[in-house]
């Protein structure tokens, strides 16, 4: 599925994965399984509701047949309640036109690849990179959070999520993202220094970039299995002569709106609407689906950190790898939109964010609301 | 019991059957619910977890495997 750049394209692409995902990634074993879309759906269109259940009765079995690749709910062209069923090819045998009455819409999509993969470099082996309709070019004076940030001793990109102030003093100024951009999962010395655009992003591919800022502080991921960790976040001293530093988002063509975050954070709520601006993705919104997330993340090479009290947004468009680092705000139009997270992780079809009080609370720093 | 008491409760043995790698609060047609990820369906994992549990209602749903991650060379 590709990532699309232009503003209806991008409408279509979220409203196609919102169909999909309520077969294709979200149907389990258990018929009662949910998720944000399918309530969305709901919500728009009740009469809809109906033919999910019948869809969901039917998605194992048409899952089997070959060639069919996931099942949804929607429309027919006259408005009347639809089920998808998407194929991999044309002429899939054995496919039914109607199911406990609902018509079926049959739709080849081709096989689908990682338009959203997972965010790791493990799953990316073998598989295609996102093409970034975010931030990955230079953008040092102003330098606007959003933007592709990474370590100098590693070729990758995460993203710088907003300025932070040292809570002590109000007088130092830091960048905010992940441990595992900044401080390559653990591996870094206090100091290293900090790049944008990551290497990912230079031209020539992994040649050195610009130093904006060095690594100051970092929340250590402990692997044990046993452990419990809240974080993946680090702040990196702006370097001096990089004056023009700001919290804002990139200016961006609708509907992506442009903003900067309020100092004032806001816990998560099931069912909060919210956004993010990032390197990879851009501006996307989404809503939050579960709190209080028990989660076992991997940071490839085997190695896997078992998080707690995380924030889980379900969504296939929310963000991709190299969002890392973006901060998670309310959805709001006007004002300074509240902090809520820190993403840090995700899947084919969900996103993983650290809640962000706790993140500057460990961190000793204040967000700039500027 | 409050949900995140229950969570509490289950989290721990719940993560151990292979497949399962999380959980969490979530809402189930308005109604708070436990949410517990996995990362593929199995027969096993809808054999042991239950549907209801302390009254709240379970609800399973797949990740897939979750991943920290940025693009990396």
């Amino acid at each position: 599925m590709k990532i699309f750049t232009h503003p209806a394209k991008w409408f279509l692409s979220f409203a196609f994965a919102a169909l999909l995902v309520t077969g294709t990634f979200t149907s389990c074993d258990n018929k009662d399984n949910t998720s944000s879309p399918t309530a969305a759906i709901q919500i728009q269109n009740p009469n809809l509701s109906h033919a999910i259940d019948i869809q969901n009765r039917h998605t194992e079995a048409l899952m089997l047949i070959d060639g069919v690749i996931g099942t949804g709910t929607g429309l027919h062209e006259d408005g009347s309640p639809a089920i998808y069923i998407f194929t991999s090819r044309d002429n899939v045998a054995g496919l039914p036109s109607t199911l406990e009455g609902i018509g079926t819409r049959i739709q080849n999509i081709g096989i689908v690849t990682a338009g959203i993969p997972g965010m790791s470099e493990g799953n990316y082996k073998g598989s295609a990179i996102p093409q970034a309709v975010g931030f990955t070019g230079i953008d040092r004076n102003p330098m606007h959070s959003g933007f592709s940030i990474g370590n100098d001793n590693e070729c990758a990109a995460g993203t710088i999520g907003c300025v932070v102030t040292d809570n002590a003093t109000h007088s130092i100024n830091y960048l905010l993202s992940n441990n595992h951009v900044f401080a390559r999962v653990n591996a870094a010395n206090i100091g290293e220094r900090i790049d944008q655009q990551g290497r990912y992003d230079a031209i020539p591919q992994c040649s050195q970039t610009g130093q904006v800022a060095n690594l100051s502080k970092f929340v250590t991921i402990n692997f044990n299995r046993k452990a419990s960790n809240v974080l993946d976040c680090a702040i990196a001293q702006i370097s001096s002569g990089i004056g023009n530093v700001t919290s804002q988002t990139p200016a961006q063509a609708a509907p992506a709106i442009q903003y900067t975050p309020s100092a004032t954070t806001l816990a998560a709520t099931v069912g909060l609407n919210v956004m993010k601006t990032g390197r990879t993705t851009g501006f996307t919104t989404g809503a939050i689906s579960a709190i209080n997330v028990t989660i076992s993340v991997s940071y490839g090479s085997g190695k896997t950190a078992k998080f707690v009290n995380q924030i889980y947004i379900s969504s296939t468009t929310f963000s991709a790898a190299g969002d890392s680092g973006s901060l998670i705000v309310e959805a709001v139009n006007t004002g300074n939109p509240s902090p809520v997270g820190l993403l840090f992780a995700g899947s084919a079809n969900s996103t993983i964010a650290n809640p962000i009080g706790d993140v500057l609370t460990a961190l000793g720093v204040s967000i700039v609301p500027q | 019991m409050t949900i995140s008491e229950v969570l509490k409760k289950h989290t721990d043995s719940w993560m151990k059957i292979p497949g399962v790698i999380g959980t969490g609060e979530g809402e189930w047609h308005g109604k708070p619910c436990i949410k517990v990820f996995t990362k593929h369906n199995s027969k096993i994992i809808k054999k042991k977890i239950p549907k209801v549990a302390d009254g709240y209602k379970v609800v399973l749903e797949k990740t897939g495997k979750v991943e920290a991650g940025k693009p990396h060379l």
